[in-house]
């Protein structure tokens, strides 16, 4: 019986252990994600660095507009994909918010980037596509707010999978406290997300999807 | 999560310290046992339920059979008045009328019984043959035991509920024997319990007010200095519901007699030895985490419906999918790790539980009924839960 009683301390002291493993498992797993995440934004901040020195170094030459669209295109979607990725970790985490917080910010920057890069291309080379920026609340805890989200991104990827030569979706998450998102957001005069810009448009009611096909692409023939 | 896996790795550890000792009984010596049965229109098992009582391999000439009848509407009296003709150590005696409940017919029985020892049974339960001379040994070797129980087994599982009843009878008999280990068996089940007349009569015999007079019973025994021993050497096998409502309604019952159990001695916690230390906290943390757990579960799923009916109403608007595929792909945190760990080690303890009873454990054990157990069974039981807290406040609770 009195072997017995111990049973108490060792189950406490198992437990703790356990528990204790199972933190440092989550944290490394979690580690790995944040890595994964990092490097993902440093080779996609290293790209378009890339991108904007070949257009001021490469001036005299003459570089196809064609080509620019495609790795602008290629780019935009590589940065999508990663950005929904890390939006996974981020719903997952438990221990490394901060962090991922911190790269969704440098993602949030990058897709600036992107889309000041698809206007410089778009003024030079007269080019047929139409950015569609998608201004959004990260990790928002409204329901309402929540649904109309999911529905918003649902629209943009389906107008996106049905144009994707034509769509740039440049998403932007409104409230990372970023300074050049906050000077962007006021001068499209956007005020609450979620919300869609199209060339100056804001858009923050939920749309027919062949409504927002019709603005998307009247907008840019005016 | 911390406390479930702290309760399983107890079980865990207790089993491993104390293994060689979980079948074991003390030797015993045959004397006098007034056996007292309850009844309420059991008319259907009474006559096998005292048959197995007088063919137990315990000497006739020192048992007395007394059976109270809670003035039944069916025929168990009549019934009862034939085995009074036949045997002259089995005798009946009837409350003036109709209690509502165990307490008040078994307390009937003590008054009138001419031994020491006790042991009440249920009309609808039948002891093996060597349950008595098993658990007497526990009361004759320790004076300071009041109450000895046995594994309550399903007898007779014939249908899908009865045999999930059948699996959990069998768990929680081994996690009692569990619990004996380290001094904490909280109840003697009404099926067949032994105890000694003078510790009941000096605590006050069963409270009849209570929807579970054998938890209540132990706990009193308990804050007087008494123990409670579990014998897992013999088995009872006692009748389950068959149906959906009786189990619920049984359970409801239970939730509430425990509930009430628990707020009359809330008073000794941290007190009165194991009771205080153990007992009490350990049910309250059942009860509240399983509050707790279907609180955080409505939660997320009224909230997670919420979000799922808004969108596919905006999605309709829109035009557009109600579902992408990345909505259903699901990336697990490491609390979901855990949690599947957890389930698995649960799962894992609850065949070990039926392995170690195999042998007393009559119906089916297969994988499909115990998975059953363990992901549907278990989690109706915070719903019985609200139900019994619900009824227990509004007052509206009856046997």
């Amino acid at each position: 019986m009195v072997g017995a009683k111990s049973s108490f301390w060792q189950a406490l002291i198992f437990t703790i252990l356990i528990f204790a493993f199972g933190i440092m498992v989550g944290v490394k797993i979690e580690d790995s994600w944040v890595s994964k995440s990092n490097l993902a934004v440093t080779n996609s901040e290293i790209e378009l660095i890339d991108q904007q020195i070949v257009g001021r170094v490469v001036t005299d030459f003459n570089l196809s507009c064609i080509d620019s669209k495609k790795v602008l295109f290629d780019f935009a979607d590589k940065v999508y994909s990663e950005a929904l990725e890390l939006e996974s970790y981020s719903s997952a985490s438990k221990f490394s918010s901060e962090q991922l917080s911190l790269i969704h910010r440098r993602y949030d920057l990058l897709r600036l980037g992107i889309l000041s890069d698809a206007s410089s291309l778009n003024r030079v080379c007269n080019l047929s596509f139409f950015p569609v920026v998608y201004v959004f609340d990260y990790a928002t805890e409204d329901i309402s707010l929540k649904a109309k989200q999911l529905t918003f991104e649902k629209v943009l990827e389906e107008l996106k999978t049905k144009n994707p030569d034509n769509i740039l979706l440049i998403p932007i998450a409104a409230n990372l406290d970023l300074y050049s998102v906050e000077v962007f957001l006021k001068g499209h005069n956007v005020k609450e997300a979620p919300a869609i810009l199209v060339d100056g448009k804001v858009l923050s009611e939920i749309t027919d999807i062949r409504d927002l096909e019709n603005i998307v692409f009247e907008s840019n023939k005016q | 999560m911390f406390v479930g896996l702290y309760m399983l790795s107890l079980f865990v550890f207790i089993y491993f310290n104390s293994r060689k000792e979980i079948f074991s009984s003390p030797s015993s010596k045959p004397e006098p046992v007034s056996i007292v049965m309850p009844c309420y229109n059991d008319g259907e098992h009474i006559g096998e339920a005292i048959e197995s009582l007088l063919h137990m391999d315990y000497p006739k000439e020192l048992i007395e059979i007394i059976v109270v009848d809670d003035c039944s509407k069916d025929n168990s009296a009549q019934i009862v008045r034939r085995y009074c003709e036949k045997y002259s150590n089995v005798r009946l005696f009837s409350t003036s009328k109709n209690s509502g409940g165990a307490a008040e017919p078994t307390n009937l029985g003590i008054m009138n019984a001419k031994y020491n020892y006790i042991a009440v049974a249920d009309a609808d339960s039948t002891p093996e043959k060597n349950a008595l001379s098993k658990m007497i040994g526990f009361l004759q070797k320790d004076s300071s035991v009041a109450g000895v129980t046995c594994p309550v087994l399903a007898k007779k599982p014939e249908n899908f509920i009865q045999r999930l009843q059948a699996i959990e009878y069998a768990i929680i008999a081994f996690n009692r024997k569990l619990l004996d280990m380290v001094d904490s068996v909280y109840v003697t089940p009404g099926p067949f319990a032994v105890y000694r007349k003078k510790d009941l009569i000096s605590v006050g015999l069963f409270d009849k007010k209570n929807m579970t007079q054998d938890i209540e019973i132990v706990w009193r025994l308990l804050s007087n200095g008494f123990k409670a021993r579990m014998c897992l050497d013999t088995a009872v096998y006692s009748a389950t519901p068959e149906r959906f409502g009786q189990w619920w309604r049984q359970r409801v019952r239970w939730n509430i007699g425990g509930t009430q159990t628990l707020i009359k001695y809330r008073k000794y916690v941290f007190r009165k030895g194991m009771l205080g230390l153990f007992i009490i906290p350990f049910f309250a943390f059942s009860l509240t985490l399983g509050l707790i757990g279907l609180l955080l579960f409505s939660y997320l799923f009224v909230k997670r419906s919420i979000i799922s009916y808004l969108s596919i109403h905006y999605a309709s608007y829109a035009n557009t999918a109600f579902l992408r595929f990345q909505d259903l792909t699901f990336q697990p945190t490491i609390l979901n790790y855990l949690g599947i760990m957890m389930f698995v080690l649960g799962v894992s303890f609850s065949f070990f539980a039926l392995f170690i009873m195999k042998d007393k454990m009559i119906g089916s054990r297969n994988i499909f009924n115990v998975l059953f157990y363990s992901l549907v069974y278990l989690m109706i039981y915070p719903f019985i839960m609200i139900t019994g807290l619900t009824k227990l406040i509004t007052g509206r609770y009856s046997w």
